[in-house]
């Protein structure tokens, strides 16, 4: 679309759009501002206890620290995990939807199990983290993560075997 | 997406195999949704990364979370917070991304 043959309506039409645009992305950045600002004014005025709700000036003092409490390694180890998890999880979870696809036995037989585990909250399974924990490292997280997306993908594989 | 039943129809009156109809049928229409629960799960993944740190690990942000609660230390846990927000838009970009990526690539391979 060249710029001659719009009409000084469409003109005006594209001007507005990308005004609104803007004026969502600055009422945005402003929102996002105006609450950090407002955090570490009533911080700083003791109106909210800054030594419970932090603050974002001791934030930034902490992210400054990177070397003092090791937070980029901390980062680095929860990266890997998750996505260790989710790949496992995404494996697994379209494989076993294949199966299900594959054969109608299966399917019928796995049904109850799959819908139980469904509405299951995951999270009551984190207890179980500490059966597969007996190194207590992080590798564990590995098994509970995986589990845990595997169990989220199982969604995923009824969405297939539906068709 | 659901597959078209009368694809899978037309497919077998060709004669084609089960893994035929799977393979060239029912996977590449449920692409989309297997992106989109990636999407979900990428944010359901990190819930259970740091959810499994709470309870057993030597490192990571869910361990400093619960490390910094426990010593009284509420400038870390804030902290980690704020970096696993920006953990996870990054992690949710980057799906995005990967999605584009597939898109593009099978609209290339049909066209």
């Amino acid at each position: 679309m060249t710029h001659e043959n719009i009409s000084e309506e469409r003109k005006k039409y594209l001007i507005s759009k990308k005004k609104r645009k803007i004026a969502i992305l600055t009422t945005q950045i402003f929102i996002l501002i105006g609450f950090i600002a407002i955090w570490e004014i009533l911080a700083n005025l003791n109106i909210i206890d800054g030594f419970l709700t932090s603050q974002p000036s001791r934030v930034l003092n902490t992210i400054l620290n990177l070397s003092n409490n090791n937070l980029l390694m901390h980062v680095g180890v929860t990266c890997f995990e998750t996505i260790i998890g989710f790949i496992l999880g995404t494996i697994i979870g379209t494989l076993i939807a294949s199966v299900l696809w594959w054969s109608n036995f299966v399917s019928k037989v796995a049904e109850p199990f799959l819908v139980v585990l469904n509405s299951l909250p995951k999270v009551a399974l984190r207890s179980y983290y500490y059966c597969l924990g007996w190194s207590r490292n992080a590798s564990n997280n590995h098994n509970g993560t995986c589990n845990f997306a595997y169990c989220n993908n199982l969604r995923n594989a009824k969405w297939l075997y539906e068709n | 997406m659901r597959t078209d039943k009368n694809m899978i129809k037309m497919v077998e009156t060709f004669n084609a195999t089960k893994r035929q109809i799977f393979t060239k049928i029912v996977f590449p229409s449920n692409i989309s949704t297997l992106i989109s629960a990636l999407k979900v799960n990428i944010g359901l993944s990190l819930v259970g990364v740091i959810s499994g740190e709470f309870l057993v690990s030597k490192a990571g942000l869910g361990y400093l979370i619960v490390y910094g609660g426990q010593v009284f230390k509420f400038d870390l846990v804030m902290t980690s917070v704020i970096i696993l927000a920006l953990v996870a838009v990054i992690m949710y970009g980057l799906v995005v991304l990967i999605e584009k990526c597939i898109c593009k690539f099978i609209l290339h391979k049909t066209k």
